[in-house]
C-alpha cells in the first residue's frame, strides 16, 4: 500500500507542483506589477510589500512643505486649480517659519466631515490644523474638539479683529469664543454670458432690479431651435436651444431667495425655528419651480451639466459662487461678466455668503499650536493670493482694496456681500439639515413633488434632527 | 494494524484509562489548534462587532460627543416613526426584488441557452462573465455613460423621434434602471451554478419524459426546474441577500436622487453614521435591516427547500 | 451532451440568439468605454457618438500617470500598488487560515464542532451592516485607520472560504491521510504535505474569488481610509469620477487600467473558475 502511496502521490505532486507553480508564478507577477510601478512616477521608494505586518505608517505622497522641525498635519478640501493657489501659499509661508513643516492632506468635500470627525474624535493621527466651513463650527465648538483659534489670535493680537467683517464675527461667536479663523469670504453672484445679452439686446451694465425685470431678460434669453421665445406660438420647450437662466446647485441658488421672501431655513437663534416650510420659504422655491415649468426660462435641473452649458453659450444667465473665477477665465473666446444676485422677492435684496475657516483641534498645545498660529497668521496676510489666484474674496478688508482690477469678480462681490450678504446659517447639524432640505429642494425643483409637501416633508426631517 | 486500529477507535468518543489521556488531549488540542487562527479572527471582526453593534442600538452614541448613555428602545421607537428610514428600506426592497428577478430569469436563461450550444461555449461563457469581475467604479463609469441624459441610449432613441428618457432622473424609472445595470453587472455567476446544476441533471430523466410525448416547455417546467430546486434557492437567497445591501450603485450614479428616490437604506444607514454622526441610531437601523433579512431568507429556505423530492 | 441531436434544432437556434444578444449588450458598451479611453476629450461628451477614435490617441493613459501640480490627487501608480498589496495579502492569508479551519471541520471529531460550525455559518446569513459601525469603531481603536491593516486582518473572519475549502478536504479520500499516518506524519505535516498539494485546484479557485473580492471592495475601503494616497484602485477612480467629470478621457483611461489586470488574471484562469462552481459544493451540503 505504501508503495501505490507513493506512486500515486508522486503523480499527482507533479501535477499539482505544476499547478502551483503556475498559481505563484501569478501572485508574483501581481507582486511584481505592485512593486514596480510607483517606482516610474515621483512616489517615493517603497518597503517590500510582502510584508504583510508592515508598519502602519501610510507612506508619504502627501504634499510635503518645508523642512522644518515642527511637523503640522493639514487637512482641507480645496483641491483642483484652487488648491494649487493654497500650495502656493503654504510654501510662502513655510518659507518665512522656516521651523515649521506642513504635511497637507486634501480630502474631497464630499467625504471631508465624514472623514474629519471620526478623525478628531480618535484624538491621534488626525489633523493640527483644518478648514472648516464655518455653517459647520458649531458641531466642533460646542462638542468641546476645537481651540478658540479665532479668540486667542485676536486677543495675542496677532490678527486686526477689525480688519473683518463684523457679522462674519459674530456669526463665528458661540458662547462667547471666537472658535475659528475666517479665510475668506465668498458668496453668490450671476454670471452672465455678454454675447448672448448683446444678441438679445440687453444691456450688460442694467442688471434686472427684480422680478418682473428679471423675467422679461429670462424670456428674450431663452431661444428654441426654431428662434421662438417662451409665451411666443409655437415655442418647443423640448427643443430649447439657449435658456435665460439654470437654476444650478439650489443650496447656492434657491437659498439666496428665501431671504427675499422673509424665510430662511431655519431661524438664527439659539433654540431655532424651522422655517424651511414657511410661506416666505415656499414663495420662494414656487418661484424656481414657476421659472421652470410655468415660464420656461430655466431647464429642469436633473441632469443638466449647467457648467457645460454655460461652456457651449447655451446658458445666459448662470447663478453661482466665487470660486467659479478659473473655470470662468478658463472659457475661451467667451465674454463673461458678474451680476449681482438679483432682487427677486418682495422684502429685500440678498446674496449667500460662507467662509472657509481655520480649525485646530482642542488637544493641540505647545510648539505645534504655536505653529499653527504663525502659519494661519501667514496665510491671512497673504490671502490676497487667495483672492487672485482662486477668485475668493479675503476676508481682510483692508486688503480686499487694490485687487479690484486684477480681480474681475471682486467688485460685485465685495459691493453686494457689504450691502445685502447674508452668510449660511451655521449649526451643530448641519449636514443632516442640507441633507433634509437639498433632495426637497430637487424633488419641487423637477416637478416630482408639489413645492409645500416636499418643504413639509424637510421640516419634519429637521425637527427630529434638531431633537435629537 | 494496531495502530491502525488505534485511530479508528479514537474516532468514537469513549471512557479512556488514564494512560490514553493525554492522547485525548492532543486529539482535542490538535483541531482547535487548526481553528485558532479562524477563531480569533471571528471573535474579533465578526462576534464583538455583532454584540457590539446589537448593544450600540441601544444606545445613543453620537460621534462627536463625549458620552454615550443607555436609552433602551427609544433608537427603535426613533426609526419606525422616520419616514426616511421607511422610503429608503422600500427603495432596497423594490430593487432587490427586481434585481434578484431579474438575475436569476437572465442567468437561468443563459445557463439553458449555454447548455444547448455545441460550439463557441467557452467564449460566451467567459463573455457573459466579464461583467461579474469589474469594480463597482468601472461599472458606474461605464452605466453613467450610457444611460445618462446624453449617453449613448438616448442617443439612439432620439436618432428614432422619441423624446430623451432621464432613466436617472425620473423618480419611477431610476430604480428600475438601477436594476437593469445590476442585472448586467452580476448575472454571470448565478449563470454558472444553474449551468453546473443543469449538468448535474441527469440526460435519462429528458429522455424518459422525451418518450412520453413531453415538449421542450414541458420539459423545462416538470424535469428542469424542479431539480434546480437547489441551485434556484442558493441563488435567490444570495442574489437577494447582497441586493438588499446596494449602495454603490446609488451612490455613484444617483446619489439617492432624485430627491430620495434612489436613496438605499444602506446609504442612509452610512450618512447617519458617519455623516450625522448618529450611530446608535443608525446600529438601530442595521439591527432592524439584519432581522428583516433573517426573516426573509428563512422564508425563502422554507418555501423552496421545503419540497426537494427525488 | 446534446450532440446526438444533429443540426440546428430550435432550440439550439433561440439558444445562439439570446447569447449573442447578451454577448452584444455586454460587450458594445465595454469596447465603447475602451475606444473612448482612446480619444481626445473633445470628441468624448459630444453628440454625434463616436465609435472610433479620430485621431486615436494614448494622452489620456500619459495624463492618468503624469503628475500636474493643478491635479495633485490622482497617484494611480499608489493606488494600484494599494490594491494590488491589500488583495494579495488578503488572498495569502484567507487561503491561510481558511483552509488550517476547513481542514479542522473537515477531519477531526471535536467537542464544539457541530455548535462553532452552525454559529460562524450564521455569520453568512447576517448582512454586514450591523457589524460595519462596530468593526469601524474597533480597527480605530487598534489605530488602524487608514492603514492597511484596516483592509488585510478583518476579511479573514468570513466563513466563505472555511466553509468552500472544507466542501472540498470532504471529498479527498482519507486513504492518503491514513496511509501518512502509519507512515509517521505528524497532523500538521499531514495537513502540510499531503492535504495542500492535493487541493491546488481549491485554493486556487478560493484565491481567484478572494482576489477579486479584495480588489473590486468598496464600501468598506471608502470607510476606513482617509487619505488619497491610501486607496485603491476602486475607491480612488470612484472619487476621481466625482471630482473631475470634466476630464472624461483620463477617466475612462482609468476604468479600462484598472479592469484591466484583474481582467487579464481571469481569461488565463476563466476555466478553472467555472469548474469550481461545481466543486463549491452544488452536489453536497
Amino acid at each position: 500500500m505504501s508503495s501505490q502511496f507513493t506512486v500515486l502521490k508522486k503523480h499527482k505532486r507533479m501535477k499539482t507542483h505544476l499547478l502551483s507553480l503556475i498559481t505563484g508564478l501569478i501572485l508574483v507577477a501581481l507582486l511584481a506589477a505592485g512593486c514596480a510601478a510607483p517606482a516610474s512616477t515621483t512616489a517615493p521608494a517603497e518597503s517590500a510589500p510582502a510584508e504583510a505586518a508592515a508598519p502602519a505608517e501610510p507612506e508619504a505622497q502627501v504634499e510635503e512643505m518645508g523642512a522644518g522641525a515642527i511637523e503640522i498635519n493639514m487637512w482641507d478640501g480645496i483641491g483642483a486649480s484652487d488648491g494649487e493657489i493654497l500650495t502656493q501659499m503654504l510654501n510662502k509661508c513655510v518659507e518665512e517659519n522656516p521651523d515649521v513643516k506642513v504635511k497637507r492632506q486634501i480630502i474631497g468635500w464630499d467625504i471631508y466631515f465624514d472623514k474629519l470627525a471620526t478623525a478628531i474624535v480618535a484624538g491621534s493621527g488626525g489633523p493640527d490644523l483644518f478648514v472648516l466651513w464655518h455653517s459647520v463650527m458649531p458641531q466642533y465648538a460646542l462638542t468641546g474638539y476645537l481651540q478658540p483659534l479665532g479668540q486667542e489670535m485676536f486677543d495675542e493680537g496677532m490678527l486686526p479683529i477689525e480688519d473683518f467683517s463684523p457679522e462674519l464675527i459674530e456669526a463665528l461667536k458661540l458662547e462667547g469664543n471666537i472658535w475659528t479663523v475666517p479665510f475668506d469670504n465668498y458668496g453668490v453672484g450671476v454670471y452672465v454670458n455678454l454675447d448672448l445679452l448683446e444678441k438679445a439686446g440687453i444691456d450688460p451694465n442694467s442688471p434686472p432690479q427684480d422680478a418682473t425685470q428679471w423675467l422679461e431678460y429670462a424670456r428674450l434669453l431663452t431661444v428654441d431651435i426654431n428662434g421662438k421665445h417662451p409665451g411666443e406660438d409655437g415655442f418647443d420647450v423640448n427643443n430649447v436651444d439657449q435658456w435665460g437662466w439654470g437654476i444650478g446647485w439650489p443650496r447656492a441658488t434657491v437659498q439666496p431667495a428665501l431671504y427675499q421672501w422673509g424665510g430662511d431655513i431655519i431661524s438664527r437663534d439659539a433654540d431655532p425655528t424651522v422655517l424651511i416650510n414657511s410661506e416666505a420659504s415656499i414663495a420662494a422655491t414656487q418661484f424656481f419651480v414657476d421659472a421652470v415649468q410655468t415660464h420656461n426660462v430655466a431647464p429642469k435641473p436633473e441632469g443638466v451639466n449647467y457648467d457645460e452649458l454655460f461652456a457651449n453659450n447655451r446658458l445666459a444667465m448662470y447663478p453661482n459662487g466665487s470660486w467659479m473665477f478659473n473655470f470662468m477665465n478658463q472659457l475661451d473666446g467667451m465674454r463673461v461678466a458678474l451680476w449681482p444676485y438679483p432682487r427677486l422677492g418682495p422684502e429685500r435684496g440678498s446674496t449667500l455668503m460662507w467662509s472657509h475657516t481655520f480649525a485646530a483641534p482642542a488637544t493641540l498645545d505647545g510648539d505645534k499650536l504655536d505653529a499653527v498660529k504663525r502659519i494661519v497668521k501667514c496665510l491671512s496676510d497673504n490671502s490676497t493670493l487667495w483672492t487672485e489666484g482662486a477668485g475668493m474674496p479675503t476676508a481682510r478688508l483692508s486688503l480686499r482694496a487694490g485687487l479690484e482690477d486684477k480681480v474681475w469678480t471682486l467688485p460685485v462681490f465685495d459691493e453686494q456681500f457689504r450691502k445685502e450678504g447674508v452668510t449660511e446659517f451655521a449649526s451643530t447639524k448641519f449636514s443632516e439639515i442640507m441633507g433634509a432640505v437639498e433632495p426637497a429642494w430637487s424633488a419641487a425643483l423637477n416637478g416630482d413633488e408639489p413645492v409645500s409637501q416636499a418643504l413639509d416633508q424637510a421640516a419634519e426631517r429637521i425637527e427630529r434632527a434638531l431633537g435629537r | 494494524m494496531a495502530v491502525q486500529t488505534d485511530i479508528n477507535m479514537s474516532a468514537k468518543a469513549q471512557v479512556r484509562p488514564r494512560a490514553r489521556q493525554r492522547m485525548h488531549w492532543r486529539k482535542v488540542m490538535t483541531p482547535y489548534l487548526f481553528l485558532l487562527p479562524y477563531m480569533i479572527a471571528f471573535l474579533v471582526f465578526q462576534a464583538v462587532p455583532f454584540v457590539t453593534g446589537i448593544a450600540l442600538s441601544f444606545m445613543r452614541w453620537e460621534l462627536l460627543e463625549r458620552s454615550q448613555s443607555f436609552i433602551g428602545l427609544q433608537n427603535f421607537t426613533d426609526v419606525f416613526a422616520d419616514d426616511l428610514f421607511w422610503q429608503s428600506f422600500r427603495n432596497s426592497f423594490y430593487f432587490a426584488v427586481l434585481t434578484t428577478a431579474g438575475v436569476a430569469v437572465v442567468a437561468l436563461a443563459a445557463a439553458l441557452a449555454l447548455k444547448h450550444v455545441t460550439r463557441g461555449q467557452t467564449f460566451f461563457r467567459v463573455v457573459l462573465y466579464l461583467p461579474v469581475i469589474l469594480s463597482i467604479s468601472v461599472i458606474g463609469i461605464v452605466w453613467g455613460r450610457v444611460i445618462s441624459n446624453d449617453g449613448l441610449i438616448n442617443y439612439y432613441i432620439t436618432r428614432l423621434g422619441i423624446p430623451r428618457i432621464s432613466f436617472l432622473g425620473d423618480a419611477s424609472l431610476v430604480i428600475p434602471s438601477l436594476s437593469v445595470v445590476t442585472v448586467w453587472w452580476s448575472f454571470g455567476f448565478p449563470m454558472l451554478i444553474f449551468l453546473a446544476a443543469l449538468y448535474a441533471i441527469p440526460e435519462s430523466l429528458y429522455e424518459a419524459a422525451r418518450l412520453d410525448g413531453a415538449g421542450n416547455w414541458a420539459l423545462l417546467r416538470f424535469v428542469t426546474l424542479p431539480l434546480l430546486r437547489y441551485a434556484l434557492l442558493l441563488v435567490l437567497v444570495t442574489q437577494f441577500v447582497g441586493h438588499m445591501q446596494v449602495f454603490g450603485q446609488a451612490y455613484i450614479l444617483t446619489n439617492g436622487g432624485p430627491g430620495h428616490a434612489s436613496y438605499p437604506l444602506i446609504m442612509y444607514i452610512y450618512q447617519t453614521a458617519w455623516r450625522y454622526y448618529h450611530m446608535g441610531y443608525g446600529a438601530a437601523m442595521a439591527v432592524l435591516l439584519g432581522l428583516f433579512m433573517l426573516v426573509i431568507v428563512l422564508m425563502q429556505v422554507r418555501l423552496i427547500g421545503q419540497q426537494e423530492e427525488y | 451532451m446534446q450532440s446526438r441531436r444533429r443540426g440546428l434544432t430550435g432550440g439550439m437556434l433561440s439558444g445562439y440568439g439570446l447569447l449573442l444578444l447578451l454577448t452584444f449588450l455586454i460587450l458594445f458598451p465595454v469596447i465603447w468605454i475602451i475606444a473612448q479611453s482612446f480619444m481626445q476629450e473633445a470628441q468624448i461628451y459630444r453628440w454625434p457618438i463616436n465609435f472610433i477614435p479620430s485621431p486615436a490617441t494614448f494622452q489620456n493613459y500619459a495624463n492618468l500617470f503624469t503628475y500636474r501640480p493643478d491635479r495633485p490627487d490622482l497617484p494611480i501608480a499608489r493606488w494600484l500598488f494599494n490594491s494590488a498589496f491589500v488583495a494579495t495579502s488578503v488572498t495569502v492569508l484567507i487561503l491561510t487560515v481558511a483552509s488550517m479551519a476547513g481542514y479542522a471541520f473537515a477531519r477531526f471529531e471535536f467537542p464544539g464542532k457541530t455548535f462553532f460550525f452552525y454559529l460562524f455559518g450564521a455569520s453568512l446569513l447576517i448582512p454586514s451592516q450591523i457589524t460595519f459601525i462596530p468593526s469601524f469603531l474597533i480597527v480605530r481603536a487598534f489605530g488602524w485607520i487608514d492603514t492597511y491593516h484596516a483592509l488585510i486582518w478583518p476579511p479573514i473572519a468570513g466563513f466563505f472560504g472555511v466553509f468552500f475549502l472544507r466542501q472540498f478536504f470532504l471529498t479527498i479520500p482519507r486513504d492518503f491521510e491514513d496511509a501518512a499516518i502509519i507512515d509517521g506524519c505528524s497532523r500538521w505535516g499531514v495537513f502540510r504535505h499531503v492535504i495542500l498539494p492535493l487541493s491546488t485546484s481549491a485554493m486556487v479557485t478560493l484565491a481567484i474569488f478572494t482576489f477579486l473580492g479584495a480588489w473590486n471592495d468598496f464600501v468598506w475601503t471608502l470607510i476606513v481610509l482617509n487619505s488619497n494616497e491610501m486607496r485603491t484602485l476602486t475607491v480612488g477612480l470612484t472619487i476621481f469620477n466625482g471630482e473631475y467629470w470634466s476630464e472624461q478621457g483620463i477617466i475612462m483611461a482609468g476604468a479600462v487600467f484598472t479592469s484591466l489586470p484583474i481582467v487579464i488574471v481571469f481569461l488565463f484562469l476563466q476555466k478553472r473558475i467555472s469548474e469550481s462552481v461545481l466543486l463549491a459544493g452544488i452536489g453536497g451540503r
